[in-house]
């Protein structure tokens, strides 16, 4: 089991980050072991589709449920294309063992749908 | 968008086009501030001083200006984008395509064949790079340019597919027509899309000057300020035209963002009932009602821009 943290900072006292598709690092973390690994997110900074891209390195780590903030459409699209699980909802502030801790402890919800947060999901047409 | 900033290079590589023709911009932030109707008016005017006018309506998401001069849409010409199509037998799952996709439109999910996600510009730089030619490419129709001419002017227009998302790929397509046989024309006047966006930016490119049509209210001031500083960043001349400039507080409104942008007001049209009925007649005032106060402000604006484009 691999769960992906959407982070602003490495290792498992970093916070959250709220975006999925712009966080600047995914802090991997197999929640029995606690093992982890943060990777920096290529598509932070990427013009166009950064949640599709987003969502390829972290498919590509076979990684299997995000926590994360927020998950715009595209992204979304994906993460459920690779047979990935999406827990949304995580606030900024948290510190990413504790969202390891809340997942492993049941108290995370399976997203229902794509988010579209305004001015942070995306960015509208180029 | 406009977080980059352009290089020299970029800059040259952006506004070089292959006539001699001077190209006039007319574009504002907002929409609904009657810029469609101040580029017809221009371009009509233009035209009846003698001109050779190439009218090009770049809004292609909401295109009007035939309708301002009550001129059917002539002589359709298709606009088709290339986009990958897989052949999943063929597919080695290699993800060679997705690196190869600089918009990331393409998305590999493990073990499986890419679909096609995101925003695709047809560059076909994934079908280019595919080793196994698993895939091939199929040609989607995202709109149509059309020419229609009318005595003196000629209308360019381009209309993007409802519910499709390149309107970039249509201003460029009608840029192109218009490049084809530009050299005929005495001036070309772009009517841009509203906002600041890469449509925006892709009619913009090549003009030697803007005018930003805004009216006096708060919002009006707000995009017109994005609007200065594109052309800025584009290194575009601006000046501003002044809509509905009877509004109270409009002078007090519009000259400190003047001010503070180096922007002079090269017009100011005052609410007129007149101009309203022209617009509702789909018959530009310059037309219409040579003598009414709008139609003068739009002559003088056309002998002036003749004097500085049309020696
Ligand atoms: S054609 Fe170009 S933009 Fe479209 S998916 Fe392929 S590489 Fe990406
Ligand atoms: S480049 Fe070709 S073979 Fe490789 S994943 Fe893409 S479609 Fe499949």
């Amino acid at each position: 089991m691999k769960i992906c943290i959407t982070a602003s900072g490495h290792g498992l006292d970093a916070r959250v980050d709220e975006r999925f598709g712009r966080a600047p690092f995914f802090v991997l973390v197999d929640p029995d072991t606690m093992q982890h690994e943060t990777i920096a997110n290529p598509a932070m900074d990427a013009g166009q589709g950064a949640g599709i891209a987003a969502a390829q390195s972290v498919a590509q780590k076979g990684v299997n449920a995000v926590l994360t903030g927020f998950v715009g459409p595209k992204a979304y699209a994906a993460l459920q294309a690779a047979g990935i699980a999406i827990y949304d909802g995580l606030s900024a502030g948290m510190e990413v063992k504790t969202a390891v801790k809340n997942y492993s402890d049941g108290l995370l919800r399976r997203s229902t749908g794509a988010q579209a947060r305004k001015g942070s999901a995306g960015r509208g047409r180029s | 968008m406009t977080a980059e900033v352009f290089t020299a290079r970029q800059l040259e590589a952006l506004h070089d086009h292959p006539y001699a023709t001077p190209v006039i911009a007319v574009t504002g932030g907002k929409g609904g501030v009657g810029k469609s109707t101040v580029a017809v008016n221009i371009a009509a005017a233009l035209a009846a001083r003698g001109h050779a006018v190439a009218l090009v309506d770049a809004d292609t998401e909401a295109p009007n200006n035939h309708i301002l001069l009550s001129l059917p849409l002539k002589d359709h010409i298709d606009v088709q984008v290339a986009m990958p199509l897989v052949e999943p037998s063929l597919c080695t799952h290699c993800g060679d395509c997705i690196a190869a996709c600089r918009r990331n439109a393409l998305f590999l999910p493990p073990d499986q064949t890419p679909i096609l996600m995101g925003e695709c510009n047809g560059c076909k730089a994934c079908i280019n790079a595919c080793p196994t030619g698993a895939l091939l490419t199929r040609w989607m129709s995202v709109g149509a340019t059309c020419r229609t001419e009318s005595g003196n002017l000629t209308l360019f227009s381009g209309e993007l597919l409802p519910g499709r998302e390149e309107s970039t790929i249509i201003v460029r397509a009608l840029k192109d027509r218009l490049a084809a046989e530009a050299d005929r024309f005495d001036i070309i006047v772009v009517d841009t899309a509203p906002g600041v966006h890469c449509t925006v930016i892709a009619a913009l490119a090549g003009a030697g000057c803007a005018y930003a049509v805004t009216e006096p209210t708060r919002v009006g001031m707000h995009d017109l300020g994005l609007i200065l500083d594109l052309c800025e960043m584009l290194a575009i001349p601006a000046r501003i035209i002044l809509n509905r400039s009877n509004l109270s507080g409009s002078q007090a409104t519009i000259a400190p963002e003047a001010a503070s942008k180096d922007v002079t007001v090269a017009a100011s049209i005052p609410h007129d009932s007149i101009l309203l009925q022209s617009y509702v007649k789909g018959l530009p005032v310059v037309g219409t009602n040579p003598d009414s106060p709008a139609a003068r402000i739009f002559t003088d604006l056309a002998a002036r821009i003749e004097r500085e484009w049309l020696k």
